[in-house]
């Protein structure tokens, strides 16, 4: 709720004060995530991209990408010394990986055509990201149970780059396929079913352009 | 020039030699005074006794103490395979420790071997198969008490004749009403060269 809010202020600040800027985009759309081979993180991502430049061409930009996560089913087994109760049970483990990034980077025009619809990759070479790990067993039993090789809670922050396709169409909307690097940070020595998301994002979005040039 | 050098060279092996190992615990979020049940061959052991967490020591220089596994022949018509490690109180790492080491005991066949230690993934023993024993200072108790221990798993990386067996499992026992050992956990590595069976 918190992130909702800063996401809205930012949008409002952006749009009804800062003259000088381009244009402010908002787009979301479904993330999938390509470094984790046994279970995979879905998403519905949110994105706000700011270019400040009036510049068409060859201009920097900021993005804010904020990623809902659908839960990740796994199981896990826990055993029991107690004889009175079955000595091996196997849970179901839940996971939700939520996900922050704040990147800068800059576009290179690919192709425009006579309608004006535009072709461009974005480039973001450095990113801060965080990646929160909400793990739970469901019915877990902690009392009488041990869940062998369990894994546990983890939020790190580190580095990212990302790039994404971006084609521009009806003046103002947008299709997005955004592709962010795995979180460079140390994961820590246990050993974990899961590795850092490295979300590759389907969206669709809205340009609001202000100061556009003539 | 060559006495910099010769002083990197120095510096650089006096660097190798103090290296530390990092101690293999990793607390429960549901128990902080335990390490997480593992079977990733960590060599870590923890248990409560009569409340007070306690584990497996640690030397900087070579990580978390080996526990011992061995077959100990007996007269009678079954062997006793024994598995062993030293304890101190966890979060002190003093010398100034109470007990010195606890040994789980299982009757064994007589022509117990490797395979048949395998063959023990999965299996429980209660208190009227096994016997768990606290040794005081380096003598053994001559009062083993009651255990339940479950070998959770147990596998091996190779085909190998010298191989690598990890181990993980469950225990919990009491000698006589004073001792109580609760929430016993152990995830041990050990190599085929150090068995005697």
């Amino acid at each position: 709720m918190k992130k909702l809010f800063f996401f809205l202020s930012l949008f409002s600040c952006i749009y009804f004060f800062a003259n000088a800027q381009s244009f402010l985009n908002i787009s979301s759309g479904i993330s999938y995530d390509i470094n984790n081979a046994s279970k995979s993180f879905y998403h519905v991502p949110v994105s706000v991209q700011w270019k400040p430049s009036s510049n068409p061409r060859g201009a920097f930009f900021f993005e804010l990408d904020e990623d809902i996560p659908f839960t990740t089913k796994s199981t896990g087994n826990a055993y029991t010394l107690n004889p009175f109760l079955p000595q091996e049970v196997t849970l179901q483990e839940s996971i939700r990986g939520y996900i922050f990034a704040a990147s800068i980077g800059f576009r290179v025009y690919l192709h425009k055509d006579k309608k004006l619809n535009s072709l461009y990759l974005n480039i973001l070479p450095f990113g801060i990201s965080t990646q929160s790990f909400k793990v739970n067993y469901k019915n877990y039993d902690d009392k009488n149970y041990e869940i062998l090789n369990p894994d546990v809670n983890l939020k790190r922050t580190g580095v990212v780059v990302s790039m994404s396709a971006v084609y521009n169409f009806h003046n103002n909307l947008m299709l997005m396929l955004h592709l962010q690097s795995p979180l460079i940070a140390d994961k820590g020595d246990y050993p974990l079913s899961y590795r850092f998301i490295a979300p590759l994002q389907f969206s669709i979005g809205y340009n609001f352009y202000y100061n556009k040039r003539k | 020039m060559k006495k910099l050098i010769k002083n990197i060279f120095l510096i650089l092996l006096l660097l190798n030699f103090t290296s530390c190992v990092k101690r293999n615990f990793y607390p429960d979020a549901d128990d902080p005074g335990l390490s997480r049940f593992t079977s990733y061959g960590f060599n870590v052991v923890t248990e409560y006794i009569n409340g007070v967490s306690y584990i497996n020591p640690f030397s900087a220089t070579r990580g978390n103490s080996l526990p011992f596994l061995r077959k100990i022949s007996t007269n009678s018509a079954f062997d006793t395979l024994s598995l062993s490690w030293q304890i101190e109180v966890n979060g002190t790492q003093s010398p100034t420790y109470y007990f010195d080491g606890i040994c789980i005991l299982i009757p064994v066949s007589k022509t117990f071997n490797q395979n048949d230690f395998l063959a023990l993934s999965g299996q429980k023993f209660d208190s009227t198969k096994s016997a768990i024993q606290l040794n005081f200072g380096y003598i053994p108790d001559e009062f083993p008490g009651i255990a339940n221990v479950y070998f959770v798993k147990i596998y091996t990386n190779s085909n190998d004749s010298i191989r690598t067996y990890t181990i993980s499992g469950l225990f919990n026992g009491n000698i006589g009403s004073n001792t109580v050992i609760t929430d016993g956990r152990f995830d041990f590595q050990i190599s085929s060269v150090d068995l005697n069976f």
